[in-house]
């Protein structure tokens, strides 16, 4: 026993026994630019090096799921010599790679050569801020958590990393895994393409502080955007300026070193639609960065300079616009039968056509035929059914292409951009999309899912990508998705200002589009333009509605047919929402960023969007109109509920609204808040006054207007306080307040 | 058997054989008799086969008869139905689904009650400052209650949203008038409330929703006057649209039936256009084109307003001899009508179909 005993367990040993390995032919490496920063909802890039220890090679270099042997997200070609060294990118959505477990694996035919396991890649959510400064403790104090109340997620709530500006991206999508980029004092060289990007960032939305000296290496590729004070005044001292920020009187130090005497300690520039903050002093600089209220300073400071609201609009933004997709999937002159016809067709068999049958072969005497002839007319059925419909389906192969396009200046645009493709007989087929693109597949609902029915593919040189669709079905729909930048597609030229009730001005179309249709939405107000031309200018005149709600929504109407599904998407699409000023163009021209290589009917619907800014009346005064600017809750009582996006349900409590009044660049003269139109005299009105930290009732059929004792009640944070009490126990329904303000430009 | 008996054997087989041939000779013989009885079962045969194809032919020749009565009788009842279906729809257009679903004190306004546009449910305002919602599935009469906002003023006349989610309520106190807009919950048990209008001075009263619940059309009366005005719901536009009152905006958005000096008067809210329809009150709108108002008390005048309105179509309500009619309201698609009648001190509401 003892014997046997010992052999198996010998057995057992050399079974769990590692066999000697030889060493791997290829060392695979990889990284995500940004030092790993990823953000669940953004783009990343995967950068893989191999290097090739062994003989050439050449096969596939593909990032696949673990738990597939077969399938894989992307693939590209590689030959490796010995001794060679590549590196080779995969741009995706951070979505794609964290959903499950995925490997980069060497593919030499149907045989894996060699596999690396992606590991120790995290997301974060809350507000990321990436510095790049000789210092370490650079810009800290925002990381600090408050005591102060809650103001929001991208007030309060920062990781800090620290970057090596080499870990900078070329790719301003692939920034957005970044909410703030500080540079500070420091001696990298960020490259003329990483600052570029840098820009393309801020112009989509990015906040840049700029808080190094302007002579050091890394501002260098910034001077063009550096905010720059031209007026010819002394800005007040910088003690002066913290005091009056941080809200301490006497800050315990009598000065602060300052890169430029005739420039204030901080200065905001609009850029696109983000922010650059230029910062005057070395943040790192003793006695200020460590003292107590530094972080109060820069709270402050953010909320004054508008960076905190900036900041929010970027991460309530996404990064795939599923609508896109959503709608490419409703391709044009593709009519798929109804399941009426279907049911129709089946009852034509199952009652006339099967019992005929067996009644002419009982008559005939040949009733056992039926075994025969019964399946084969279903077949014959069947065959003639798809034939014959296949045609009514669509008579071609066919592809339909969103696009959305956010005109960000005169030559540079973000572009996205979701296609759906159908082809007649099935089978596989590539989809070329443009180099300057990300582009992926997503599942034929238009959704992102790592099962994806492609795969993408380059080859060596990567300029020429797209997606590859094997094996598809006949009359199925395969969907993309791509994003990325475009130059030179022009922009609007606008010269819109409101007087009195009135917008008024012009629109020219200076883009590269024809447009078939034209938009202005003011708030919730649309304004019709009709088409618009390449070149052509169109005068605006029209009344300024008081909404203080949108339309009744057609999201709300049962949908019947496709059309109707599809007016409804395609309004999803052009999400023309609250508090802003855009014009909006319909163009269904192609811009060539999908190219299937199969020969069909193309069909195209691109919406093109720019912001607008209102320029000065005939009195030099600027006019944001009722629900153009911004109005938050900032707290409530008692019992309330949304029952739609701006209205309150609310019975015995209150609710206190933030009036954003403050705007980069206008000095605010007028405020008009109507509180004594009808939904409001139901309810208490009070304002709070600033000045005397009490709030003022106002009366029943009052309404307000603020001119020279607007600093009264204008916080420190450029709002206004407006509270609404109900404090019946029935449920009274409160629009939220708005207001208009009327200010004029500052100079610089 | 012993050798005696084995030997005289092949003696006794051959007398047996030889008996044997006898008897078959004997069969043979008797087998002209078989014969004959074969013959004899063959003609009977042959004759009962003769007597079933004469019955057959009997029944094949009675079974064209059947068919013919089959299709007369097939056709018959096809007439029938279709007499039954002209003559029903001829002779009573319009007849009581549900009578007296609600009574009313006859000094109330007509306007306090209105039929949801879906047809299943009526609302109307009480003495008591409620609203109450009333099914009608036909099984029951399901009643919620839901107070309305205290005020000094009175609660005057109603209107239902084409959502079926919301109403909207018009209240006149001595300073002003208002309107109230309700969103109901789901179950109609309870509701929120939000001032739309207030006009100071002036009385509002008779309300109508765009096809879009988008804009509200209602009668301001101040100094005596009756206006047709229409605001958002919104927005705080308002605008004054004609003289006039009793306003129902049509299915689709641009039309505006209402009346103006007792005349029916359909304008087109785009372009201001009007078209005088006839003398009559409490316009509704049956279908897109189709607009019937009250001619006399009795009869209901329907008018396509695409055509001229020569010719209209006169359709006699179901009332009893000492009620005249003072206010109809159409469902969707015409599918149902709502009848509020006076009779006597009482308002009797019902709900016909036609």
């Amino acid at each position: 026993m003892w014997r046997w005993l010992f052999l198996v367990t010998l057995a057992v040993m050399t079974l769990y026994t590692q066999p000697v390995q030889a060493n791997e032919q290829f060392d695979i490496s990889y990284s995500t630019p940004l030092g790993g920063l990823m953000k669940s909802d953004q783009w990343t890039e995967l950068n893989v090096t191999i290097t090739n220890h062994g003989e050439a090679f050449a096969g596939r270099l593909e990032l696949s799921p673990i738990n597939s042997s077969d399938r894989s997200l992307f693939g590209q070609a590689v030959q490796l010599q010995p001794d060679e060294t590549k590196q080779i990118r995969f741009e995706l959505p951070v979505e794609m790679l964290m959903r499950e477990p995925n490997a980069i694996r060497l593919r030499h035919g149907d045989e894996i050569v060699q596999e690396r396991r992606l590991t120790s890649l995290r997301t974060r959510d809350e507000g990321v801020i990436g510095v790049i400064d000789n210092s370490d403790n650079a810009f800290h104090f925002l990381t600090i958590s408050s005591d102060e109340p809650y103001q929001g997620q991208a007030a309060n709530n920062f990781y800090l990393q620290n970057l090596k500006a080499d870990a900078l991206p070329d790719r301003s999508f692939l920034l957005d895994n970044l909410d703030i980029l500080a540079v500070g004092n420091s001696n990298e060289t960020i490259r003329d393409n990483q600052a570029l990007a840098v820009k393309e960032w801020v112009k989509r939305g990015g906040v840049l502080i700029l808080a190094g000296n302007p002579n050091q290496p890394a501002m260098a590729p910034f001077q063009d955007i550096l905010p720059s004070e031209t007026a010819n005044r002394q800005p007040e001292s910088p003690i002066q300026q913290i005091a009056e920020l941080s809200g301490v009187s006497q800050p315990p130090f009598s000065s602060v070193p300052v890169y430029q005497a005739d420039q204030p300690l901080f200065l905001v520039n609009k850029l696109g639609s983000g922010l650059v903050v230029r910062v005057n002093y070395d943040v790192t600089a003793e006695p200020i960065a460590s003292w107590q209220y530094n972080r109060q300073l820069w709270q402050q400071v953010l909320q004054t300079y508008q960076v905190t609201h900036a900041l929010e609009q970027k991460m309530n933004g996404v990064s795939l616009n599923y609508s896109l997709t959503q709608l490419s999937s409703k391709l044009p002159d593709v009519n798929p039968p109804s399941v009426k016809v279907i049911i129709v067709i089946w009852l034509i068999y199952l009652l006339l056509i099967a019992p005929v049958l067996y009644l002419v072969l009982k008559r005939i005497g040949r009733r056992e035929w039926a075994w025969g002839i019964i399946p084969l007319a279903a077949i014959l059925m069947t065959a003639g059914v798809y034939l014959i419909g296949r045609q009514l389906v669509v008579k071609d192969n066919t592809s339909y292409t969103v696009s959305k396009i956010r005109l960000l200046d005169k030559e540079l645009a973000e572009v996205n951009s979701g296609a759906s493709f159908l082809t007649v007989s099935g089978g596989s087929y590539n989809v070329k999309a443009d180099p300057a693109f990300m582009a992926i597949p997503l599942k034929s609902s238009g959704y992102l899912d790592t099962d994806a029915d492609g795969s993408v593919f380059a080859d060596e040189s990567q300029q020429n990508q797209g997606i590859r669709f094997e094996n598809v079905p006949y009359l199925t729909v395969k969907t993309a998705y791509a994003a990325g930048m475009m130059h030179g597609l022009g922009s609007f030229d606008t010269e819109l200002s409101v007087a009195g009730s009135e917008l008024q001005g012009s629109v020219t179309n200076k883009t590269t589009f024809d447009f078939q249709q034209t938009y202005l939405q003011l708030g919730y107000q649309r304004i019709e333009l009709g088409p618009l031309k390449k070149g052509e200018k169109k005068q605006i005149r029209e009344t300024v509605q008081r909404y203080y709600q949108p339309p009744e929504e057609a999201a709300n109407k049962p949908l019947r047919s496709k059309e109707e599904w599809v007016a409804q998407n395609k309004e999803q699409v052009l999400d023309i929402g609250n508090n802003s000023l855009q014009i909006t163009g319909v163009s269904d021209s192609d811009l060539e960023i999908f190219q299937p290589d199969y020969q069909g009917v193309s069909h195209h619907w691109t919406v093109v969007q720019q912001p607008v800014e209102l320029q000065p009346n005939d009195d030099e005064r600027i006019v944001y109109p009722y629900g153009l600017l911004e109005v938050s809750v900032a707290s409530t009582e008692g019992n309330f509920d949304y029952t739609s996006q701006n209205t309150i349900a609310l019975s015995k409590g209150s609710v206190t609204f933030a009036l954003h009044v403050s705007q980069p660049g206008l000095r605010v003269k007028t405020v008009e808040i109507p509180l004594d139109e009808s939904p409001y005299r139901i309810f208490k009105k009070e304002i709070f006054n600033t000045k005397t930290g009490k709030w003022q009732e106002i009366g029943r059929d009052n309404g307000i207007t603020l001119t020279d004792d607007l600093h009264e009640y204008l916080n420190t944070e450029g709002n206004i306080l407006i509270r609404l009490s109900n404090p019946a126990e029935e449920r009274l329904i409160l629009p939220q307040p708005y207001f208009q303000v009327e200010g004029e430009k500052t100079t610089r | 058997m012993s050798d005696e008996e084995h030997v005289k054997q092949p003696e006794l087989q051959d007398s047996t054989i030889s008996d044997l041939l006898v008897h078959l000779q004997r069969l043979r013989q008797a087998v002209p008799v078989n014969y004959q009885l074969k013959a004899e079962l063959k003609e009977k045969l042959l004759q009962r086969m003769k007597e079933l194809e004469m019955s057959r032919g009997e029944t094949s020749g009675k079974s064209p008869w059947k068919r013919k009565k089959f299709w007369w009788a097939v056709s018959g009842i096809v007439l029938l139905t279709l007499s039954a279906i002209i003559v029903l729809s001829v002779a009573d257009p319009i007849h009581l689904k549900q009578q007296g679903v609600v009574t009313l004190p006859a000094d109330g306004n007509a306007e306090r009650v209105d039929l949801r546009k879906d047809g299943k449910a009526i609302a109307y305002l009480s003495e008591q400052h409620e609203l109450v919602t009333v099914m009608l599935d036909g099984k029951s009469t399901e009643q919620h209650r839901i107070e309305l906002p205290e005020t000094d003023g009175e609660y005057q006349s109603l209107a239902w949203a084409n959502s079926g989610q919301q109403l909207a309520v018009a209240e006149q106190d001595g300073a002003a008038g208002r309107i109230w807009l309700i969103d109901l919950t789901e179950n109609n048990r309870s509701g929120s409330f939000r001032l739309l209008l207030e006009e100071p001075g002036a009385k509002v009263h008779s309300i109508s929703w765009s096809a879009d619940d988008n804009y509200l059309a209602y009668t301001k009366e101040s100094e005596g006057q009756a206006e047709l005005w229409l605001s958002s719901t919104h927005s705080f536009a308002k605008q004054k649209l004609a003289d006039g009152t009793q306003p129902e905006w049509a299915p689709i958005n641009h039309l505006l039936a209402y009346v103006a000096d007792g005349q029916v008067t359909v304008i087109d809210v785009n372009t201001n256009r009007s078209k005088p329809l006839g003398q009559g009150t409490s316009p509704s709108w049956q279908t897109a084109e189709q607009l019937t108002y009250l001619a006399n008390g009795r009869d209901m005048i329907a008018v396509d307003v695409n055509q001229a309105a020569e010719d209209p179509e006169v359709l006699p309500l179901p009332l009893q001899a000492e009620q005249s009619a003072v206010r109809t309201r159409w469902s969707r698609h015409g599918k149902k009508l709502l009848l509020v009648a006076q009779s006597g001190k009482q308002l009797i509401i019902s709900v016909a179909t036609r």
